[in-house]
């Protein structure tokens, strides 16, 4: 029996708690070492090399976790290959991955910003040239996409799902301009990666495709037609009584008769 | 203020607390007057000599001497400010004395309470009483009255009273719990015992005492202790509110002597003792039949009836209701009303009642509950979980008959009637998932995160059963996760 001082966990393997506390954890760590950093001079030139470090990949971290945050995404759509199980597990990696993104991404626009290689202006509007625009364009789009996500339940209330799809979907625009935006604005990338990014692109591209496919090209679902009796002009035939007991009371009655 | 309706009140002998109630319902400020006369302030020596000479104790339950009280704050105040609080939030479901009093008689426990205050030179008097009851309209509707009567040119004491409405609980009673709320904290009792009389209100020594208290005080003030001690038993003279409820066709609050005979009262009220007689409420004891019938009303009498007389709480069970049913509905009750800050308290007194319900479903075992109280006695900040274990002790002793016919048989044949009164109990929050079923695809991602509440049919589509409060995150979650946005969550009822 279910009792609220036992609930049971176990068997959705969901108890996210160790996840959750070990994140806290690490968050914190991160943060204490950083200011005990701050403390000695051999410890700002680490931070130094720390933040040009995440200077030149805070970008190409979030990029990466976006991507896969995108290919989640559409994966927890999947039910042929996927058990109810997994999608679910599917659907929390899908937040992991875009709560890692979100991060490295504002971590990217936050330092770009504050060394100044951008005006504060261009976090919103494209207004430092196309390629840092383009990157503006996906930050912009993943707001959207982001609080959509924060708010998802929300939207089951309303009568208009379909919103919600629409939103959230921006991030099928935000992610290939973003890709647009690693590519060109800052250094070349090394063919290697622009390859990748492609192939990342043509297969998200084609499970997208087969998807919006399969919505359309759904059959309509009406119930089917069960084989009733035919009518038909055959002459009445009354078949002789039922010789098997009907009802119990019945039966006691032919017993009683038969003595 | 006249309210609509009131607690009634019986009496045995002569009236004091109760005298001209008989004529109407409240007693405002000018009929007090006229029947106690006006209040003449004393100094502390003259009511500390008046209150030792008739041993008058404290009303709450605890019968803790009123002069000794009287003393210590006193004594702590020296030359500085204190506070007089008046415990009007009794929290008993079966009393009704404190708020028959500052219904009916208010001004007299004003009187008794100012009468303390101006002794002590205290800074105000605070009445603590249960917020949103007509006790506490009631209340302050005679402070107003005072406040008035003052402006009209009579001579009432000047001395601020405040009016503070408590959320009624039975733990709120406990005097280190009382001084809290009133003094804006949760009111629950404190880890570490503080006596009111050295930190109370504000920090302020307190003197804190029952309603009754208050309006005895104020009673021998007028009398004068020979007067007063012209009733009752030598030992503790003049009278007692008892409150009569329970099985008593004729529920009432009753003034008696002391040492009027428990029969004598029971009679008044119409009452038959059947199975037995709780003394001093649900932290209290039972009395069977045959003690019942000669134990004498006052402190030393129901000792040595085996009971204690604590706030004067008489509930006769009657003949028609199955005892033992009775006391797991009261055990139940005491153990949802622990604050949940002790440990054993909180997880212990749950046990206690389900073994009592066990018992009186007929499958428990009359050891199994015994230990379960002995895990929770005498561990706890307050007296609740003693005087918990007191009544289900005295509820096993008492109804031994019953609980082995209810072990035999599984019932003693008699209906559970709630003879005993108890608040009605407050509905936890339940919540029905609801499906937009033209939205549902049959995903089946409920049914993994909710096991217990859905179930898949043949087609692969939920149904649902309802979702107990204490789920409310893991049915969010279904709902957050529902890939076709099908499912809410709504609150069941």
């Amino acid at each position: 029996m279910l009792h609220r001082r036992h609930p049971r966990h176990a068997p959705t393997q969901l108890d996210t708690r160790n996840i959750r506390l070990g994140a806290s954890a690490s968050i914190a760590a991160v943060l204490l070492s950083v200011f005990a950093l701050t403390l000695t001079d051999r410890g700002m030139e680490m931070l130094g090399r720390g933040v040009s470090f995440l200077e030149y990949y805070a970008g190409v971290l979030a990029l990466v976790s976006l991507t896969a945050t995108v290919a989640l995404g559409l994966l927890t759509t999947e039910r042929v290959f996927l058990s109810p199980a997994n999608r679910v597990r599917a659907q929390l990696a899908h937040r992991a991955a875009a709560f890692a993104g979100t991060a490295f991404l504002l971590t990217h626009v936050a330092l770009m910003i504050s060394l100044e290689h951008v005006s504060p202006a261009a976090a919103v509007i494209p207004v430092e040239g196309i390629y840092v625009g383009f990157g503006t364009i996906a930050f912009d789009a993943m707001v959207v996409v982001v609080i959509t996500g924060i708010v998802r339940g929300r939207f089951a209330v309303t009568g208009r799902p379909w919103v919600w799809r629409l939103m959230h979907a921006s991030a099928y625009v935000a992610w290939p301009v973003s890709i647009l935006h690693g590519l060109t604005a800052g250094r070349w990338a090394a063919s290697w990666v622009s390859w990748s990014y492609i192939a990342c692109l043509a297969a998200v591209a084609s499970a997208l495709l087969v998807r919006l496919l399969a919505t359309m090209l759904r059959p309509p679902q009406t119930a089917e037609w069960v084989d009733a009796p035919e009518a038909s002009d055959a002459p009445v035939e009354v078949p002789a009584g039922v010789n098997a007991p009907v009802s119990l009371a019945e039966a006691r009655r032919k017993y009683r008769e038969a003595g | 203020m006249i309210p609509h309706s009131v607690p009634r009140v019986l009496r045995l002998g002569p009236a004091r607390l109760t005298a001209g109630l008989d004529h109407t319902r409240r007693l405002d400020l000018p009929a007090h007057r006229t029947l106690h006369g006006d209040q003449v302030p004393r100094t502390l020596d003259d009511i500390i000599a008046q209150v030792e000479e008739v041993d008058m104790r404290g009303r709450g339950g605890a019968a803790f001497p009123f002069a000794r009280k009287l003393r210590a704050v006193s004594d702590a105040a020296g030359s500085g400010e204190c506070v007089v609080l008046v415990n009007g939030a009794e929290g008993e479901p079966a009393s009704s004395k404190d708020a028959m009093l500052l219904v009916r008689n208010p001004h007299l426990v004003l009187d008794g309470a100012v009468l303390a205050a101006e002794a002590l030179n205290a800074r105000e008097v605070v009445v603590a009483t249960v917020a949103g009851e007509v006790a506490e309209s009631s209340i302050t509707a005679a402070v107003a009255e005072r406040r008035a009567a003052n402006v009209a040119g009579a001579a009432e004491s000047r001395i601020g009273i405040r009016v503070v409405g408590l959320q009624e609980r039975f733990i709120s009673g406990e005097g280190g719990a009382l001084v809290r709320a009133v003094n804006g904290l949760e009111p629950v009792p404190p880890g570490r015992k503080r006596r009111a009389s050295t930190s109370g209100v504000d920090g302020l020594p307190t003197l804190l005492s029952n309603t009754e208290t208050y309006a005895q005080l104020a009673v021998l003030a007028e009398l004068g202790a020979e007067q007063y001690a012209k009733v009752g038993t030598s030992r503790e003279p003049g009278t007692v509110l008892l409150t009569v409820s329970g099985g008593a066709a004729n529920p009432a609050v009753v003034e008696a002597p002391t040492g009027t005979r428990l029969i004598d009262v029971l009679d008044v009220c119409e009452s038959e003792i059947g199975d037995g007689v709780l003394i001093g409420g649900y932290h209290g004891a039972w009395l069977d039949s045959r003690t019942a019938m000669s134990a004498i009303v006052s402190r030393e009498g129901m000792k040595q009836a085996g009971g204690s007389l604590g706030a004067g709480i008489v509930v006769p069970l009657g003949e028609s209701t199955c005892p033992v049913g009775e006391a797991a509905r009261v055990a139940a009750y005491l153990a949802a009303q622990s604050s949940g800050q002790c440990g054993p308290c909180r997880l212990g007194l749950p046990d206690v009642a389900r073994g009592l319900t066990a018992l009186a479903d007929g499958t428990g075992s009359i050891d199994a509950v015994r230990r379960s109280v002995r895990a929770v006695e005498r561990r706890g900040a307050c007296f609740h979980p003693d005087g918990t274990a007191r009544f289900v002790l005295s509820s096993l002793d008492a109804f031994e008959e019953d609980i082995a016919l209810h072990l035999e048989h599984g019932s003693c044949g008699r209906p559970v009637r709630g003879v005993l009164p108890l608040p009605e109990r407050e509905d936890e929050p339940e919540y029905r998932l609801d499906v937009d079923w033209t939205r549902c695809q049959g995903h089946g991602l409920c049914a993994h995160l909710l096991p217990e509440f859905v179930t898949l049919d043949d087609y692969g589509f939920p149904s649902f059963k309802t979702v107990p409060g204490w789920m409310l995150k893991e049915a969010n979650r279904a709902v957050d996760m529902c890939p076709a946005l099908a499912l809410r969550l709504a609150e069941a009822g």
